[in-house]
This record gives structure tokens, C-alpha cells and sequence, in this order.
């Protein structure tokens, strides 16, 4: 049993950052919620009487974290295996980090959003975040809102909504966010042609790396660095475009693996490029190519892998959206009289 | 089995999409896929969320002349005497706050002066502010010739401001800041004198 602050109770969960902090309370007959901004702290109760739902939403940050601290060990370890001189073993070191960064993600479980829902608010708690947490705080606070409140079955809520009529509650509530407010979202169509584009700026990246794993020139450098700023200012404008568009989940998760993709390149090629300096003192970076540097030919066949993996889900996901083809609008209904 | 419209009554909406959620899922609390958009949540439903709200009570009207009026409303028939500070309030204004009765002046007087806890929304943590003060612009070394008797000043000034709502230990933060802030002074002063001796 935890220990009580002036009659409150810790709740599990907590969203803190450096000048951010929010935590729940447990009162005697009211949950507290407690947002530190700064040094200022405020307060909002939450009485088990007036509770009216707890709402848990999964949300897909999880599978992005997974993806994200799965992806970066990867051209790490090799790094660490490729690797030549005293200071190879340095390269162990991001790579332990990472996987511990992915054994943390795994532990943490899957991401949610919780909300909880009174008669005149829908509030965000932003200090559940996980759904393990989201649910041992539900299983902390239900038997007492029951307790305050009762319990009611299924068919015993539809009965009585419908007795209360829709007027009531027709209206959606506004989500008092302190973060990001829901409004309500009217979504475009999108055929999906920023992605068509990102997908075939991949293919000829791709077709580049293969092409430098077995020639090396000057020209080839020029294309792929002008191949590189091209894909990386199309995968922005992508992202901030596919947004509020109907476009399905898995594209517009595309896009922002394609850009974290760009950047774990970019951090590996510079994290290589300072150690083949260390190691190579008074060596020119011309020199570092795929003909002569086995971990830059690695790298370059992981590259034309991940690039070609991506190009071909991409095109497989546009191919399927674009045959499920554009919705159509909803028509009128036939009157008498126009019939 | 209920049907599509039934089902559908707005009683809680999708947090995804607003559209509203069907109604047979509030007694089940179960993760399951909103129609619309096909978020996955969990509906954990509660009765007052099918309660009727109460409606306000409504002042009477002083029907005889011995009948005591609200000190507000002086046509209106006195029901409860306020808590604090002993007026008679009709039933408009009484405002009821965990079992006691309050005037509507009051009850601000006590929220300004956080003599309710309750209605308290708010509080300056100088405790965190003293200890900011005292510890990161030490980090940068200079501002703390500044920041190390600020920090000071705050403990001493704030130190018997009531500390934050869920706070363990009241007055950690302050005697860290006090303890930090006069060692920091100590420290500049030890280095003025240096470099006024020359040594």
C-alpha cells in the first residue's frame, strides 16, 4: 500500500518531461489530477459521483517505438563487427544502448491514450500512456466510482439513454486536451501521388546503390547525394501533406519510416565517417568507398535492401488503395415526388 | 439484440472520430473497434453517465412578514444561514460544499485566500522554484552569482508558503536551496577575496 500525502494516494502513471510533470491522485472521494508546469501546479478533481466513463484507447506509438529502436541496432552491430582498429570496440557501446532502448520499449507494452468523461468534460489523462498502466489504474478506481455510483448493466444503459433521448447528449463533447485538443476532422481524398513519388525517388536510390557496390565515380556521387536531399525534402513535404487526408494508416506509416530511415542513415554514415577518421589518421574521406572499405560496402547493400523492401511495400500498399478506388458521396435519399 | 439506431444512442463518443459509440458496449468493458473509423477502445461506463441532471432549486417568495429574507435577495424566504459568516441565503444562493453551506462571497473569499482546500486549483511551488534557483544556473557557473542569494531570498521569503497539494517532504526543497545558495555565496566570496588579495 503506498503511503498517503495528505490523505491522497499515488496512482499508477506519470507524464513527466523537464518543465512538464502530470500525476493522478487518489482522494476520498475524488481522483486529483496534478499538472506541474514550471513551478506552477494545477489542480483538477474528479468526483467518483460524477464520473461517467473511462475511456481506453490503443494507440500505434508502440509499433512505432519497436520499429524505430529495433531499426538502429541493426546498422550498429554491423558497425561493430566491420569495424577495425582500438577504438572498434566503441561502436558496442550505442549498440548495448539501443537494445536496451528496445528491451525498455518491449517491457513498457503497448501505448494508449485514456480519457475520462464527466458531464461537462472529456479530459486526456496524459499521465497513462501505457495500457498496462491505463489498466491498473481502471482496476484501482472502478470499485470506487461503483461504489459511489452503482452499477448498471448493458441493456440497463441502452434503456435508459433512450429514455433520456439524444438532445442531451447529442452534441460532442469538446476534449479538453492539454495537449492536443480533437477537433472534429474532415478528411480529403488523397490518390496517394507524394507517395507514388517518395517510392520512386526510392527505386532510384535503390537502383544507385547497386550501382556503386560494383562502380565507383564522381558523377555516381553527385546523383546520390542529389538523389538524398530530394527524397528527404519530398518525405517531409509527404508527411506534413498526408495529413487529415483519407489515406490508410499503413501509408501515411510509409512516409514516416522512409524519413526516420533517411535519418538513421545519416547518423550512421557520420558516425562512421569520425571513426574511419580516428582510424585512419591523415587519410583523405575520398578515400571511403565501397571497393576499398568493406564497411561501406555493407552499408550500401543494407541500404539497396531497406530501399527495395520499401519500394515494394509502398507500391503494394498504393496498389491496393488505388483499387479500392474513391468513396462515393453519400446520395439523397429518392422523394415521392422526384420519383 | 438492439438495433442499428438503438444501438447507436450518443452517449459517449469515439475519441477518434466523435462519431457516437454503441450503447451495448458500456456495460463491457472490453477493448472493441469503433464502427466508424475502427479505433480499438475500451468503454469502462458508469450510471451517471444515464443520470438525470437535478435542476436547480428555485428561492420562494417571503410570504408573511415574520418569515426571514436572504441577505441578497431580501423578497426571498431565507433557507440556510451561511457557514462563515452567518448571513441568511435563500436557495438560490446557498451553495452546498462537502456538507457545509456557503454565501457566494465567501465561498471567493475562501478560494482567494485557499482557505478551501477544495476549490483550490492552483499553488506557486517557490519550493521547486528556491531549488531551480539554487541548482541549474550553478551548472552554468556564472548566473549562480546571481541566482545563489536569489535563491536564498526565496527560501527565506516563501518559507512558510504552503507547499504544493501532494508534496512528502514540505521543506526539503527549501532547506536544499538554503544549504546550496549560502555554500554558493560562501564560494564567491572566497573568490572576490582571492582576487582582491591576489593570491
Amino acid at each position: 500500500m503506498a503511503a498517503r500525502v495528505n490523505g491522497y494516494r499515488r496512482l499508477p502513471g506519470r507524464d513527466a518531461s523537464l518543465i512538464h510533470r502530470s500525476e493522478l491522485w487518489l482522494g476520498a472521494d475524488h481522483l486529483l489530477r496534478v499538472d506541474m508546469q514550471g513551478v506552477t501546479e494545477t489542480y483538477r478533481r474528479f468526483y467518483f459521483g460524477d464520473i461517467q466513463a473511462i475511456i481506453v484507447r490503443t494507440t500505434r506509438q508502440w509499433i512505432g517505438e519497436v520499429i524505430a529502436t529495433s531499426v538502429v541496432p541493426v546498422p550498429l552491430l554491423a558497425l561493430a563487427l566491420f569495424s577495425v582498429g582500438e577504438l572498434a570496440w566503441l561502436w558496442y557501446v550505442p549498440f548495448g544502448l539501443a537494445v536496451l532502448g528496445l528491451l525498455v520499449v518491449l517491457a513498457r507494452g503497448k501505448s494508449c491514450e485514456c480519457y475520462l468523461k464527466t458531464a461537462v468534460q472529456m479530459d486526456r489523462l496524459s499521465s497513462l500512456k501505457r495500457l498496462r498502466t491505463a489498466r491498473q489504474f481502471i482496476a484501482l478506481v472502478k470499485p470506487l466510482i461503483e461504489q459511489a455510483q452503482g452499477t448498471l448493466a448493458a441493456a440497463d444503459y441502452q434503456q435508459r439513454l433512450q429514455t433520456l433521448g439524444a438532445p442531451t447528449t447529442a452534441a460532442p463533447p469538446v476534449i479538453a486536451s492539454a495537449r492536443r485538443p480533437v477537433p472534429a476532422r474532415i478528411l480529403r481524398h488523397s490518390r496517394g501521388r507524394l507517395h507514388l513519388a517518395v517510392c520512386l525517388l526510392l527505386l532510384g536510390d535503390a537502383v544507385h546503390s547497386a550501382v556503386e557496390l560494383v562502380a565507383e565515380t564522381e558523377t555516381l556521387d553527385t546523383i546520390g547525394l542529389i538523389l538524398f536531399f530530394a527524397m528527404l525534402g519530398l518525405c517531409v513535404v509527404t508527411v506534413v501533406r498526408q495529413a487529415n487526408t483519407d489515406l490508410p494508416g499503413s501509408l501515411k506509416r510509409l512516409a514516416w519510416i522512409v524519413m526516420v530511415y533517411f535519418i538513421v542513415i545519416v547518423l550512421v554514415g557520420i558516425g562512421y565517417a569520425i571513426t574511419w577518421m580516428m582510424t585512419h589518421p591523415g587519410g583523405s574521406i575520398s578515400q571511403m568507398s565501397e571497393e576499398n572499405d568493406l564497411v561501406m560496402f555493407a552499408l550500401t547493400a543494407v541500404s539497396l535492401l531497406c530501399s527495395t523492401a520499401l519500394v515494394a511495400s509502398g507500391l503494394l500498399m498504393l496498389r491496393r488503395w488505388w483499387q479500392l478506388g474513391r468513396p462515393a458521396p453519400p446520395t439523397l435519399p429518392a422523394t415521392e415526388a422526384g420519383a | 439484440m438492439a438495433t442499428a439506431e438503438t444501438s447507436n444512442l450518443p452517449g459517449i463518443v469515439c475519441v477518434e472520430c466523435r462519431q457516437p459509440l454503441p450503447a451495448e458496449w458500456f456495460g463491457a468493458a472490453e477493448m472493441r473497434q469503433c464502427p466508424a473509423c475502427a479505433t480499438a477502445q475500451e468503454v469502462h461506463a458508469f450510471p451517471a453517465l444515464v443520470r438525470q441532471l437535478a435542476t436547480g432549486a428555485s428561492a420562494e417568495a417571503v410570504m408573511t412578514d415574520g418569515e426571514a429574507g436572504c441577505f441578497y435577495h431580501p423578497g426571498k424566504r431565507a433557507a440556510v444561514p451561511c457557514g462563515v459568516c452567518g448571513r441568511f441565503l435563500c436557495a438560490l444562493c446557498d451553495v452546498e460544499l462537502s456538507g457545509a453551506h456557503y454565501c457566494p462571497v465567501c465561498l471567493e473569499t475562501g478560494r482567494k485566500k485557499t482557505r478551501q482546500p477544495t476549490l483550490e486549483n492552483q499553488r506557486t511551488r517557490y519550493d521547486r522554484l528556491a531549488l531551480v534557483l539554487a541548482t541549474v544556473p550553478m551548472l552554468l557557473f556564472w548566473p549562480s552569482l546571481l541566482a545563489a542569494p536569489a535563491a536564498v531570498y526565496v527560501a527565506c521569503r516563501y518559507w512558510k508558503s504552503p507547499p504544493g497539494l501532494v508534496v512528502r517532504w514540505r521543506r526539503l526543497s527549501f532547506v536544499l536551496a538554503l544549504v546550496l545558495g549560502v555554500a554558493q555565496m560562501i564560494g564567491w566570496g572566497f573568490f572576490f577575496y582571492m582576487l582582491a588579495t591576489g593570491d
